[in-house]
């Protein structure tokens, strides 16, 4: 199991991190604890518990359940996902919600299904349009206009 | 005292606000809600209230937590459905409906499952209502003495339970709890005003907002995972015209209702209790006591409708340590406790008293609730299985745009996204190497209130405050088992292995 071996030993860089964090901030005393007290208290935790981990796993003899890869045959779909809703996210203000929110809906499902461009296509105007009814004409949120600045 | 007549005039208060025009609306719109994310598979009930979160910015509380609360209960009317006709579970609480449920459909008898599993969460879900009326009350009171040593002791039982009652490996939900607990001392510390671990960021001087993290957690994650999966979706095609139990039928159960109900309310109760954990327990129990067990798998209509009621009756008692003591019992309860803070109000054991209103209001509209999921899954259920047919290529995207628009709306700030798609990422990650969302999720939402009854304790008393009451030394001392329980346990046996050995 030299995946929960990693795990254990990612877990203890955290715990040691939060440590040196919080080591920045006032302990205070025992009837009186410091904002930096509990932070530590966690960063011990972390320690503790990936130790175990560690010393758990080193033990185990079993076979793990299933075979969890972090690269599984679809991957590359979640990737594309997670890499164009943060272009999205970084130009949420500047493109303005309607746009960002057709790219958004329209770029996500042409990855899910690449051949279906054209309904994609359609889902992008017609989700952007009528969220924006829900969110800024019903219930009045105020959302970004973007290139539309002009618009109300 | 807790007279009968105070607590008619209360149920009557309740049914007052439930019964208004566009609390009935709202409530429809939960149920309704509820009962499609319930039909399909892949987005529960606590990303799902997360995501109404923004819509209920406007409402009025006492509409807007009637809602989520519909969501909620209606989740496990709507998860049957699929298990029943597809072998695919709705939700985690209707993973052992798939065992009896789905044979019954294969033999042609699909009708008869749908509609005791109706039936069933139907008795459960209303008697677990009127529980919750009763216990309410006695509890609040109770707990109306509670100082934050007893609240302090009170939540580490809480999430040590958690931890404790998750499926996956304890040390894992150990470090997811301790890692939401850190998470949750970003920003401004509750006691002293200190800025804490922002780096300079204005965005988590708020700290990190839970919002964005169930949406992620909850929302985006889920949607990752099942970009992964495939879906079998064919549809079990069966007479669906005889949707009502025969008196055999009614006769087999009745004791596995009761049963169901006993066990969901009782579990339902316990944090991280869940509504999945007391099918698994009473489908068990009912296997144990029945005089043909070796058939149970093969689609006996008690393997339905016990677990099916069990889980209904879990929800109404679920409510029960949110609405008396401010304490989730399970994430979704989590994202209703979000749901009373972002509107105002804080729940506890002062709610009752504070806004009799929205606490009665809210109870009895699960009266109410109940009955409009009875009427929607009985005689529309061809309509949800329909719903079964949407695409996910048309479903995901949505989800990501809810996700999306609703962390953005929280604030108008784009950097709660951000937060929103990193958790979806770290969600995402998590769930493939066993880590729970449950435990992080509750102690992000915990953390404060835990830190600052802890240090408050302190300061009234010295550290022994918390092993001189005996309401804190039993919470304490029942967390502490839990945690030691499993590895003495384990150190027990490789002794005896150890000594075994030649």
């Amino acid at each position: 199991m030299t995946s929960d071996i990693f795990q254990s030993l990612l877990w203890l860089c955290i715990g040691v991190v939060v440590l040196f964090l919080s080591s920045k901030y006032s302990m205070g005393s025992l009837s009186e604890p410091g904002p930096g007290a509990l932070p530590f208290g966690l960063g011990l935790a972390f320690i503790l518990l990936s130790i175990i981990l560690f010393f758990r796993s080193w033990r185990s003899k079993e076979p793990e359940r299933k075979k969890s890869s972090l690269f599984s045959s679809r991957w590359p779909k979640v990737f594309l996902i997670i890499f164009f809703l943060s272009i999205i996210t970084f130009l949420l203000e500047n493109l303005g919600y309607l746009i960002s929110v057709f790219l958004l809906t329209a770029i996500s499902m042409s990855i899910m299904d690449p051949r279906r461009w054209f309904s994609a296509l359609l889902l992008g105007i017609f989700s952007s349009f009528f969220s924006y009814l829900l969110f800024d004409v019903w219930l009045k949120i105020q959302l970004p206009k973007g290139l539309f600045y002009f618009w109300g | 005292m807790i007279t009968l007549d105070s607590l008619f005039h209360n149920v009557g208060l309740g049914f007052s606000v439930a019964y208004s025009l566009s609390n009935l609306l709202f409530c429809f719109l939960g149920v309704l809600i509820g009962t499609m994310i319930g039909v399909l598979p892949g987005i529960g009930p606590a990303g799902t209230i997360a995501m109404l979160l923004p819509v209920s910015y406007r409402m009025d509380p006492v509409s807007a937590i009637i809602m989520m609360a519909g969501v909620y209960y209606g989740a496990q009317y709507g998860g049957s459905t699929t298990s029943i006709l597809l072998n695919i579970p709705g939700e985690a609480a209707s993973v052992v409906t798939c065992l009896d449920g789905y044979q019954m459909a294969r033999k042609g008898r699909a009708g008869a499952a749908l509609g005791m599993s109706a039936f069933g969460s139907f008795i459960g879900g209303t008697l677990s209502v009127i529980g919750l009326m009763l216990l309410a009350p006695v509890l609040v009171k109770f707990s109306l003495k509670f100082g934050p040593a007893e609240f302090f002791s009170l939540m580490v039982f809480g999430l040590t339970m958690i931890a404790y009652l998750g499926s996956g490996s304890l040390i894992k939900s150990l470090l997811m709890g301790t890692a939401g607990l850190f998470v949750s001392t970003i920003g401004m510390d509750p006691v002293s005003g200190i800025i804490r671990f922002t780096f300079g960021s204005i965005t988590l001087t708020d700290g990190v907002g839970f919002v964005p993290v169930a949406m992620g957690m909850f929302g985006l994650a889920e949607v990752f995972q099942n970009l992964e999966k495939e879906f079998q979706r064919e549809i079990f095609k069966t007479r669906l015209r005889a949707l009502l139990p025969t008196i055999k039928d009614w006769i087999d159960s009745r004791w596995a209702i009761v049963r169901g109900t006993v066990v969901g309310f009782s579990l339902g109760m316990l944090p991280g209790g869940s509504t999945a954990l007391p099918t698994f327990i009473v489908y068990g129990l009912e296997k144990r006591v029945s005089k043909y067990p070796e058939k149970f798998g093969t689609g006996v209509i008690e393997g339905v409708a016990a677990p099916e009621t069990a889980n209904n009756a879990a929800t109404g008692s679920a409510m029960i340590p949110l609405l008396c003591l401010g304490i989730p019992a399970n994430v979704a309860m989590a994202v209703l406790l979000g749901a009373f803070i972002m509107h105002g109000i804080q729940p506890g054991p002062l709610l009752m008293g504070k806004h009799p209103q929205l606490f009665w209001g809210t109870i009895a509209s699960m009266y109410v609730g109940n009955v409009m999921l009875l009427i929607l899954n009985l005689p529309l259920i061809g309509l949800w299985v329909q719903i079964l047919k949407v695409p996910y290529r048309l479903l995901f995207p949505l989800i990501i745009l809810f996700c999306f628009v609703g962390s953005y709306c929280l604030n108008n700030n784009a950097y709660d996204v951000l937060i929103m798609m990193i958790f979806g990422i770290i969600g995402y990650v998590m769930r493939k190497y066993h880590y729970e969302g449950a435990p992080f999720l509750l102690a992000l939402i915990l953390g404060p209130m835990m830190e600052t009854a802890f240090r408050q304790a302190l300061i009234i008393g010295d550290p022994s405050i918390f092993l001189k009451k005996p309401i804190c030394i039993s919470f304490l001392g029942f967390a502490l088992l839990l945690l030691i329980l499993k590895p003495l346990l384990t150190i027990t046996r490789w002794g005896i292995q150890y000594f075994k050995k030649p």
